[in-house]
């Protein structure tokens, strides 16, 4: 795996590119072929296992309702998101400065997390209902405590030869907690970040199978009761693209800014 | 390439697993405590929020079945996590074997745990029924990919001249990966299996909602039709106790098996 320098440009990172994508494209393709030989062998009805065309038939022809519920499950988990990474990395801020707070409260936080979120969703929809508040609700609760986590144990990690040295030239607290401490944490909440994002959308989409009114979860839910399987289909295939999506956009944000 | 961050990987300042769990013991105690008092005082409707004695009182009369349930989920869990973990590693080394596998297919590991593929669940519940098995598949292919991943990562991280020199010694390929790949695979397995228990729970649990007899799934969303908001709770507090209860089995089998790793 010996990287020439000049494999950085032009042809070289061409090749580079094309050699690693080759496999998952053939890869691909060779699932796809199976997928359409074995329905084609076995004879499956479309209700076991409906064909790849089926399902980007339907997508294209349902795009107004796919298009609705990607959006509506989009905005409930990217709103529990940014507001669950606030509220975490506030905490975290909080329980640094004052480590009483953090001895007094980060049990009960652990507490409540060590129940799986997707338990309480019953418990939000009766509490909440079944509009986007009880999403929004969970998933700043989970998003908030993974940020905690890792914020706490990054906010940490910095040298304490670094903190004695700013502290002997007269840095207050609040310097030393803004121009050190958190700069030397942004790698660990930029992976915290990372896991929480796929939470959010996890439990967007459990949640809205519990009961919700629109949203990709909903619709998986309703129409494999509904018997309409090429729908679920469309919609469980909307859910991987605009979770992939999403977490690709947060990993490069966390790239540019953390390059180091 | 790490596996994403385990659920607890411990409480910041507070050294040791035992020490941790007498802390979480002793909030969980003080939580109650004040929950019961605070309902009480407040005058919340039991309707709204049941003060814990009325859900421990739920619990004791619905003991039997109950326990049937958490027997249910926590059965069809151990199943799937054991067929997860038999997978993922046998996948994870067939990875390390065969270098286009890996290039072919390792992307898709990688990219499923960006994603909720807990939605397939719905499909597998429709082409594996409402029994047993549908939950333990779920759980299963949740579990999977962590394991494999984190095996593939773990045997990478063996010393390719100590291979060699095994091999000058006519030690033969199942001898290296048995003595020497997978124990130094073993602590990043470990990892993978911590995280894999509390997908395995969620899988299950989920996985009854699509359909289900019995269950720690069912028991929740009966709850939640029938507005039962004390029986919520006991289900509520016997996934958490059921959840835990599994992860501190697999950090005591860490600690029995890696003993010479000191990670948690």
């Amino acid at each position: 795996m010996s990287d020439m320098p000049a494999n950085k440009t032009g042809e070289g990172a061409w090749r580079r590119r094309y050699s690693l994508l080759w496999p998952p494209a053939l890869a691909a393709i060779l699932i796809l072929a199976a997928w359409e030989l074995s329905i084609w062998l076995f004879k499956l009805p479309n209700f076991v296992l409906p064909t790849p065309q089926e399902i980007l038939v339907a997508a294209i022809q349902d795009r107004g309702q796919v298009l609705h519920d990607t959006w509506a499950t989009l905005v409930e988990s990217l709103v529990g998101y940014v507001a669950g990474s606030v509220l975490g990395l506030g905490i975290a801020l909080l329980f640094v400065t004052f480590p009483r707070v953090e001895r007094a409260l980060l049990p009960a936080y652990v507490t409540i997390n060590s129940v799986p979120m997707v338990a309480y969703g019953p418990l939000a929809i009766i509490w909440l209902g079944i509009g986007a508040s009880s999403k929004i609700t969970l998933i700043i609760i989970a998003v908030s405590y993974s940020i905690l986590i890792n914020a706490l144990a990054g906010l940490r990690s910095c040298d304490p030869g670094a903190i004695s040295l700013l502290r002997t030239f007269g840095a207050s607290e609040r310097t030393i907690l803004l121009k050190l401490r958190l700069p030397a944490a942004m790698p660990a909440i930029f992976s915290g970040l990372r896991v929480a994002v796929v939470h959010a959308m996890i439990l967007a989409v459990v949640l809205e199978m519990l009961g919700a009114r629109e949203g990709l979860g909903w619709t998986v839910f309703k129409s494999t009761q509904m018997m309409d399987f090429v729908a679920a289909w469309v919609a469980v295939g909307a859910t991987v693209i605009v979770s992939l999506a999403i977490y690709s956009v947060v990993n490069w944000i966390g790239h540019k800014l953390v390059w180091w | 390439m790490s596996a994403p961050s385990a659920p607890v990987p411990a409480v910041p300042g507070v050294p040791g697993v035992a020490g941790n769990a007498a802390i979480q013991l002793i909030a969980l105690v003080v939580m109650l405590a004040a929950w019961e008092v605070a309902v009480r005082a407040l005058d919340v409707s039991p309707g709204k929020l049941p003060p814990p004695s009325a859900v421990f009182a739920t619990m004791w009369s619905g003991r039997v079945a109950l326990a049937g349930a958490v027997g249910t989920t926590l059965y069809e869990a151990l199943l799937g996590l054991a067929a997860g973990i038999v997978f993922g590693v046998l996948s994870g080394i067939s990875f390390s074997r065969f270098r286009l596998l890996e290039r072919m297919l390792l992307p898709y590991f990688v990219a499923s745990q960006a994603v909720p593929i807990i939605a397939f669940g719905a499909i597998i519940v429709m082409w594996f029924g409402n029994g047993v098995a549908s939950k333990a598949v779920i759980a299963t292919y949740l579990s999977f990919f962590p394991v494999a991943v984190n095996t593939l990562t773990g045997i990478r991280r063996v010393n390719p001249e100590e291979v060699g020199l095994l091999r000058t010694f006519g030690a033969g390929t199942m001898e290296i990966l048995w003595k020497l790949q997978l124990p130094t695979a073993l602590p990043s397995i470990f990892t993978a299996v911590r995280l894999a228990v509390g997908l395995a729970m969620v899988g299950a649990i989920v996985g009854e909602w699509f359909g289900a007899s019995q269950g720690l799934g069912v028991v929740l969303l009966t709850a939640m039709f029938d507005n039962h908001v004390e029986q919520l709770w006991a289900g509520i507090l016997l996934t958490g106790v059921t959840g835990t209860a599994l992860f501190a089995a697999v950090v005591l089998l860490q600690r029995k098996f890696v003993w010479w790793h000191a990670d948690g």
